[in-house]
């Protein structure tokens, strides 16, 4: 759990940096190349200080499976077993969450190296959505689950623009961003009526 | 049980892509099987009232070059869902039920 956390910590941290610096004007894409690689060295040696706790535990498992295979009689192995099942099952636990480690990791620097190719290739804008209705987009939605339907929009878009072209698939995507704008707000202005409603009346007839 | 037509085409899309199924892929599946294609506003804010209502959950996927660094948001099916989704069909299934299409304008 402790891993887990300070794996997903990591990636908060790259991605508040990486905001930050497509903030600047003109974005620096060498600082964003070296943020990316930072991120992904540090995290490619802690991988491999893991894949090394990973193998001792496993010399550690092969020891005392060794350690009851030389019994010579019954009656010592079944003096041996309980220890040796006490401690194959804490070095077990030790390598479950190493490996769960590794994996986190290993898949963290795929996300941040991934992230950081998008960004640079979108910065350079030829290919990618309207500027315009993505930055609204980014600014009303306010929830994670917002932010992936803006995802969903940057997908459809790629397929758009493969089929149509970039102007036709420019003119779609205004479109369902509209929609998808609509969508989100429709929540919060319902909410905002809702007590203008409610003040309007109480002031009229409340006396 | 309180469904729309959308909600309905959602879950079965939800149902059928189980466990890949996102908002464009929900489209897709829609666009396919349905033959219209919902758009991502529309599919978004049904998943939204869904899990609302306590019928999906969703949990944050992985970053794809194709989404320019956001995250596919996965739906699964709650068996709150399931039990709605049956009925909703059940009581379609039942008003289809011998019905006369028999002197009813072409």
């Amino acid at each position: 759990m402790t891993n887990r956390l300070s794996v997903e910590r990591e990636r908060m941290l790259f991605e508040a940096q990486l905001e930050k610096l497509l903030k600047s004007n003109p974005v620096p894409r060498e600082a964003i190349v070296r943020l990316a690689h930072d991120f992904a060295a540090r995290n490619i040696e802690e991988c491999r200080r893991a894949r090394e706790e990973g193998r001792a535990c496993v010399d550690q498992m092969e020891l005392i499976i060794e350690s009851l295979r030389t019994c010579t009689s019954k009656t010592e192995a079944a003096s041996r077993a309980p220890e040796a099942h006490r401690r194959f099952a804490e070095v077990d636990r030790g390598f479950e969450e190493i490996s769960s480690e590794f994996d986190l990791r290993s898949h963290l620097v795929n996300e941040v190296l991934g992230l950081a190719k998008i960004q640079i290739s979108w910065l350079q804008r030829e290919q990618a959505p309207p500027r315009l209705p993505e930055t609204i987009l980014a600014f009303v939605a306010r929830t994670p689950q917002q932010k992936n339907a803006l995802g969903d929009l940057n997908e459809k878009f790629i397929r758009w623009r493969s089929k149509v072209g970039q102007s036709r698939a420019t003119i779609y995507y205004w479109a369902e961003a509209v929609q998808l704008v609509w969508e989100i707000s429709r929540s919060t202005l319902r909410r905002i009526l809702h007590w203008v409603a409610l003040y309007v009346s109480l002031r009229w007839f409340g006396g | 049980m309180d469904l729309s037509t959308l909600e309905q085409h959602v879950l079965l899309a939800v149902v059928g892509l189980h466990p890949n199924a996102y908002g464009v892929s929900i489209a897709d599946h829609i666009e396919q099987v349905a033959g219209y294609e919902p758009s991502v506003g529309s599919v978004y804010a049904s998943i939204e009232r869904l899990e609302q209502k306590g019928y999906v959950t969703t949990r944050q996927g992985e970053v794809t070059a194709m989404r320019g660094g956001k995250r596919k948001l996965y739906v699964t099916i709650t068996a709150d869902g399931k039990s709605a989704l049956r009925e909703s069909l059940h009581q379609i299934t039942a008003l289809s039920r011998g019905l006369s299409w028999r002197g009813l304008p072409a």
